[in-house]
This record gives structure tokens, C-alpha cells and sequence, in this order.
């Protein structure tokens, strides 16, 4: 676990350089003033977010092909983060909505599709905790996961193909540069923390099934 | 959309980091509860 | 394949009795939503596609998992697995039925919605089509949905939860365009909208297909 600790460690180093950077540093933008410093958590969280969503979608793919149950651990670790980095989002996202869009949320198509996804993960862990057979449950969720992922490119590409009042994407193009530094450092930030978080839950899940397989078949 | 400037608005931007701050640091701390957990037995 | 599909249709042509008292649950809760917005005429009007399809997916939640009722009740799903039929094949026959059945339902909910929203419209055959579309979006993950949790002790709770966000984007598709098609669509674009629901039915019914044998092997 020493290495899931390490990156949790740099993760949370890098985060606090990059917010102090994001928070102090960084000049406030033209329209949003120093409202829009939240982008420096917000966008973070949202790329990774996406990542957990991305890399769920590889484990049940990986655990459909393989039936190895490393897999489903891996698959668990996934969900669990990505449910909390995408309810951590609306968080954020509400936050900054408040002063910028006079609203705490809005049904517009980023943040309609990013609640499905958000509900839609939630539910899947749902489902793991009501089934006991743990192969049932792993090829359950592998399934429910892979149908789940489909709304993933309709959250990134929302901002393009519908009139969104939600921002575009935040690309080297669309932002300018003296606040490329936080995005960045914090964007590693994040992605760090991630890792560490799923592969320590990873040795959570994969202990708790070690127990169950190990235990006489009850019938 | 948005007309003008936005000027302050501080508590929000401490808001967001600070509500960031926590979910990882308690999701941190549950995860080595549960591994201590899982571990242990 | 033909022969799975008339299984599924005789069976549920048997149990018709159910669907009726489906239909009563969908007519009353149309009736339920119109005591949520009062005595407001246009209001009504406004919303009544909404509630149109907000009664269907209560509705489905029921059709659905009754589908499975026959093949629980008589262990019936791990006969079906002996067949000399292809999973894939039991899933589709069982989704189409699930889809004719849901879209009996729609239809027969429509004059409800007319006479308690006022909501009448020309363009019926659109209207049809999008209630066509819009149930084959409930019907596909739906019956994949059901066939896991009809295996499980918490059903009720689990169906609707698994299947309610991922339906969403089907459903508001659903929705816009019913509702242009009866408040008027001066710009056309109840195109689009029909166009984006054909574009979840193909991936949905070819993705839910491809992952059904995985779902019900033991």
C-alpha cells in the first residue's frame, strides 16, 4: 500500500500548491472576478471525474473478457470514487452557479447528463450491495457499468452540440494562460489523489472478497 | 448572461475549496479505517 | 426467434387482465398530476407531455417487472438457458413484446391526456411515432434491468433505480417532442429530437442485446 499512500501524499501536495497558487497568485478573470478561482477545483475534479468513468468502463470491459475478479475490485474502487468526485462536482459546480447564474442548478444539458451519470453510478454501487453471490455481482455491475458509460461522451460533447449554459471546455484554447499554472498543477493534483484512492479501495475490495470466496458455500 | 463584474464573492470561492478539502480528507480517513478493517480480521 | 416472440406475446395475451390494471394505474396517475398543477388550463396543456411520459415510466416499472414474473415463478429462466436458442434471441423477443406492451400503453394514455390537459393535436401520427420511439428507449434497457433484478430479493426498489437515470436522456427526448408536437412547432424541431431518440433506441437495443447472456447465466 505504499504506493497508493505515495501518491495520495504527492496528490495532496501538489493540490495545495496549486490552490495556493490558483487562490493567491493567479489574477482574478474579466468577467467572474475571484468567483471564478473555484474553476481551479471545479475543472480538476470534473476531468477526473470523467477519468473514474473511463476507467470503471476499462475494468468491466477487462472483468467481461476475463472473468478475473481483480477486475471487480478494481471496478468497485472506480464507482465508489467516481460517485464521490462527480457528487463532489455538483457541490462545486452549485457553488459557482450561485453568483454567476443567480441559481444553485439549472436543468441545462451539461448538468442534466452529469446528474444521470452521477445517479446512474450510485445506483450501480446500489445494486452491489443487494447481491451476495459475488460473481453475479460482478458481471451485474460490469454490465450496468458499460450501459451507464454511453452518457460519458454525451457530458463531454454536451457543451458542443446543445446550447449550453454551461461553459465550454476548458482547453489550453479556451483559457488563457496566466491561469494555466493551478489548472494544471491541481489537474495532476486530483488525478494523483485519484490513484491513491483507487488503488487503496482496490486492496479494501479486493480483501473483503478474498473473505467471501474463501467462506463455505452456504446454501 | 452574466453583465458586468462580479466583485468579491470571497465565501464562495472558500466554500467551493473548503468543501473539496473535506470530502477528500474524510474519504482519505474512511479509506484507511476500512483498510485497517479489512486487514485486521 | 419468431417462435421466442410468440411465446412472449401468448404470454402475455394470457395475463391482458394486468395490463388493464396497468392502464387504470396510468390513467390515475395522469389524473394525480393534473391535482399537482390545480385548475390551470394551460398549465395543464403545457406540461401534458411531460406527465404523458411521467405516467409511462411509472407504468413500465410494473410491465417490466411482471415480464419476468412467468420465468421466476417456474425457474423457468434456466429452462429457457437450455434452449437450443441464443440468449441474444430470448432478449429481443422478450424487449419487443416489452415494447409492443408499452406501446399499447402509450396509446391507450393518449385520449386520457387529451380529455384531462386538453391536449389534442393533428399531427397524430407523429404523435405515434414519437410514442413508438420513446417506449423502445424504455423497453431495451428495461427488460436487461429486469432480468438481473427479477433475481433479486429487493426488486422493486432496484429497478426503478438502475433504470431511471439511464433512461432520462430518452425520456426527455420523449417529452420535448410530444410536447412540441401538441403545443405547436412553428420552428420544426421536433426533428431533432425524434432523430436523437432513434439514435438512443439503435444503441441502446444493439448494446442491451449484446450484454443480455452475461446477465442471465448463472
Amino acid at each position: 500500500m505504499r504506493k497508493g499512500y505515495a501518491f495520495i501524499l504527492s496528490g495532496v501536495a501538489l493540490l495545495l500548491f496549486g490552490s495556493w497558487t490558483g487562490l493567491f497568485v493567479a489574477p482574478p478573470e474579466k468577467f467572474m472576478g475571484d468567483v471564478q478561482r473555484i474553476m481551479y477545483v471545479h475543472v480538476p475534479t470534473a476531468w477526473n471525474w470523467m477519468l473514474a468513468i473511463l476507467f470503471s468502463f476499462s475494468c468491466a470491459i477487462a472483468f467481461l473478457f476475463r472473468n478475473n475478479m481483480k477486475w471487480d475490485s478494481r471496478l468497485e474502487a472506480g464507482l465508489e470514487v467516481a460517485t464521490l468526485f462527480g457528487f463532489l462536482l455538483c457541490c462545486q459546480g452549485a457553488i459557482w452557479a450561485k453568483p454567476t447564474w443567480g441559481v444553485w442548478w439549472d436543468w441545462d444539458p451539461r448538468l442534466t447528463t452529469t446528474a444521470v451519470l452521477l445517479l446512474a453510478t450510485l445506483g450501480i454501487l446500489a445494486l452491489r450491495s443487494f447481491v451476495e453471490d459475488p460473481m453475479k455481482r460482478a458481471v451485474w455491475s460490469s454490465v450496468a457499468t458499460i450501459i451507464a458509460a454511453v452518457d460519458l461522451p454525451i457530458v463531454y460533447f454536451s457543451v458542443k452540440w446543445w446550447n449550453s449554459l454551461h461553459q465550454e471546455q476548458s482547453t489550453p484554447q479556451t483559457v488563457s494562460s496566466p491561469f494555466h499554472l493551478p489548472l494544471r498543477v491541481n489537474a495532476f493534483g486530483v488525478l494523483f489523489l485519484m490513484i491513491g484512492f483507487i488503488m487503496v479501495r482496490t486492496r479494501i475490495a479486493a480483501n473483503r472478497l478474498e473473505r467471501e470466496l474463501a467462506e463455505p458455500e452456504l446454501a | 448572461m452574466t453583465e458586468g463584474v462580479i466583485s468579491g464573492g470571497w465565501q464562495f470561492v472558500w466554500g467551493a475549496y473548503g468543501i473539496t478539502a473535506a470530502v477528500f480528507v474524510l474519504y482519505g480517513i474512511s479509506l484507511v479505517i476500512r483498510l485497517r478493517e479489512a486487514k485486521g480480521r | 426467434m419468431i417462435a421466442a416472440l410468440r411465446k412472449e406475446l401468448l404470454l402475455q395475451w394470457r395475463t391482458r387482465g394486468q395490463l388493464m390494471a396497468v392502464f387504470v394505474f396510468g390513467a390515475a396517475a395522469l389524473l394525480l398530476f393534473s391535482f399537482a398543477i390545480g385548475p390551470n388550463a394551460s398549465a395543464l396543456r403545457t406540461f401534458s407531455g411531460g406527465f404523458l411520459w411521467l405516467g409511462l415510466l411509472l407504468s413500465s416499472t410494473l410491465t417490466l417487472a411482471e415480464s419476468f414474473h412467468a420465468e421466476m415463478e417456474n425457474r423457468a429462466l434456466e429452462g429457457l438457458l437450455l434452449l437450443p436458442a441464443e440468449p441474444r434471441t430470448l432478449y429481443y423477443a422478450k424487449a419487443i413484446a416489452n415494447w409492443l406492451q408499452l406501446m399499447v400503453l402509450g396509446i391507450a394514455l393518449i385520449p386520457v391526456m387529451v380529455v384531462l390537459y386538453d391536449a389534442g393535436t393533428t399531427r397524430l401520427p407523429t404523435l405515434l411515432l414519437v410514442v413508438a420511439l420513446g417506449t423502445a428507449g424504455l423497453s431495451a434497457p428495461g427488460t436487461l434491468y429486469a432480468a438481473m433484478t427479477a433475481q433479486l430479493k429487493a426488486k422493486q426498489t432496484l429497478l426503478p433505480l438502475l433504470l431511471f437515470p439511464l433512461i432520462v436522456p430518452a425520456l426527455l427526448a420523449s417529452v420535448k417532442a410530444t410536447s412540441l408536437v401538441i403545443l405547436g412547432d412553428p420552428m420544426g424541431q421536433a426533428r431533432p429530437w425524434i432523430v436523437l431518440l432513434l439514435a438512443f433506441d439503435l444503441i441502446y437495443w444493439s448494446l442491451c442485446g449484446l450484454l443480455y447472456g452475461r446477465v442471465i447465466e448463472d
